[in-house]
Formats: C-alpha cells, structure tokens, sequence
C-alpha cells in the first residue's frame, strides 16, 4: 500500500516537473515586426487586386449579358420586318 | 476595430472590407505564427507559412461559413493543412541550415534579448514535434496560448473532458519519451 502510494507520488511528481518544464519551453514569441508589417501591406494590395479583379469580372459578365440582350432584340426586329413582309406579299 | 466582435469584423470582410480583414490580421497573426513557429522549429518557414495562412484566407473569406466555432479554428485548420505539405514537402527534399535565421524574443521581452534555448528546451521541443499534430496543437494551446481546457474543445472540436483526458495521456507520453531520452544518454 504504502510502496504503491510512493510510486504514485513519484509519477505525479514527475508530471508536475514536466509540466514545468513545458512552461519554460512553450512560451509565447513575439514574430519580428518588419515582417508583421510586411505581410499586413502585401495583404491589403492583394486584397485591393482581388477586389479589382472581381469589380472587373463583373464589368465582362454585365457587358456580355448587354450584348446578348442586344443581339437578341435585333434578330426579332429582323424576323418581325421578314414575316411582316411575307404577310404583305401574300396574296388576299 | 477594437470593439468589434470576430463575426461582426467577419462579416464585412467577406464583403471585401479591406480594413476589416486587416483587422482579422492584426488580431491573429501572432497567434498563428506561434502555432507554426512551435510546429515547424524554424523562423524562416514559421513566418513564410504564416504569411500563406492569411494569403488563403484571404482568397476564401467569402465562402467562410460560421459553424458556432471560433474563427481562429479556421486559421488554425489552415495552417495545420499548410504545415503538412510542408512537412510532407521538406521529408522530400534535402535541408539546408540557414546561418541568417532572424533572431526571435519571447513575448514581454526586450527585443534585443535574443531567444536562447537550453539544451533540455531544445530537447523538450524536439520531442514535441515528434507527437501526433493534434497532441502538438493542445500543447501549443495550453502552453503558449495559456488557454482553458473549455477554449482549447471549441478550438479543437473536442468537448472539455476530451481535452483533459487528451491532455493527461500527452503528458504521460511525453513523460515516456523524455525517459528514454535520458536512457539512451546514460
């Protein structure tokens, strides 16, 4: 009982000293500030050339959708003045 | 944004607010390059990895969806997806020490005092590598993060009793390992 208990305690002590030990070896670092300000600038053009990127993507879609829009108005212009022309010429 | 919540800031983000993504940034990078610092050993691929982390968070913010964990849980997902390619990466290819390492300091202290590890930390941390990631991931939590058990389960995806139980059976591996160490040196 008693040779268990000290077996125990040795353990715990062992965990408690790891414990300790991983507080000196895991503690917070501080990255180098260039490097924070670097990637923060980098981050805010590449932000801004996504951003353009996407406004521009918008720009094509919208002018795509006018065109086929405008062609499709044309074509039924044109078969409205054809078919008006064949009903003309189609004898009463 | 001092103020401002994490899902407040988020939600503008991904509406393509330059400032608060920039806020995003200010408030985790730390974090994250201590998590890739610790995981990778190195400074040079700590901060070229963090710098990869915001890059493609940047380009996924919009289809982030909150699903009631931490945003940092996020960040964390993609730097644990990031330090495996590399992992996976570096066992590929040959490594070479670089001589100019920037110097780091430990958080609170002077930057001129340089981070200088005893043999045993070099030792300690060496064998913290060599654990499954998520054992890494909970050390570097509770450690470096000095984080609850609670905040480590919504982190981690674990409930809090998961965390404790992961935590203790960490330990006692460690504890294993460090002993084996000390056996082959004897």
């Amino acid at each position: 009982m008693g040779m268990g208990k000290r077996f125990t305690d040795i353990q715990l002590a062992k965990v408690a000293s790891l414990e300790h030990k991983l507080s000196s070896a895991l503690k917070p670092v501080t990255p180098r500030q260039e490097f924070i300000n670097r990637l923060g600038e980098h981050i805010q053009t590449n932000q801004r050339s996504t951003l353009v990127n996407n406004v521009a993507n918008w720009h094509i879609i919208a002018l795509m959708v006018a065109s086929f829009a405008t062609l499709a108005f044309g074509l039924a212009m044109i078969a409205r003045a054809l078919l008006g022309n064949v009903q003309k010429k189609r004898p009463v | 944004m001092p103020e401002l919540e994490d899902k407040e800031i988020l939600a503008q983000a991904s509406l393509g607010d330059q400032d608060a993504f920039g806020a995003l940034y200010e408030r985790y990078v730390e974090r994250i390059f201590n998590y890739v610092y610790y995981r990778t050993g190195n400074v040079h691929d700590a901060e070229d990895l963090t710098a990869r982390v915001f890059y493609r968070a940047l380009h996924h913010i919009q289809t982030y969806t909150d699903r009631g964990v931490p945003f940092s849980a996020w960040l964390y997902r993609i730097a644990h997806n990031l330090i495996a390619n590399w992992h996976r990466d570096r066992s590929r290819h040959l490594e070479i020490p670089l001589d100019d390492a920037p110097t780091l300091h430990y958080k609170g202290e002077p930057p001129e005092t340089a981070l200088v590890l005893g043999q045993d930390q070099e030792e300690l941390l060496k064998l913290i590598r060599r654990l499954p990631d998520e054992r890494q991931h909970l050390l570097i939590l509770k450690f470096v993060e000095q984080m609850s058990n609670a905040e480590i389960g919504q982190i981690m995806g674990r409930s809090e009793g998961a965390v404790k139980s992961l935590y203790h059976r960490t330990l006692l591996a460690l504890r294993d390992d460090l002993e084996g160490v000390n056996l082959e040196e004897e």
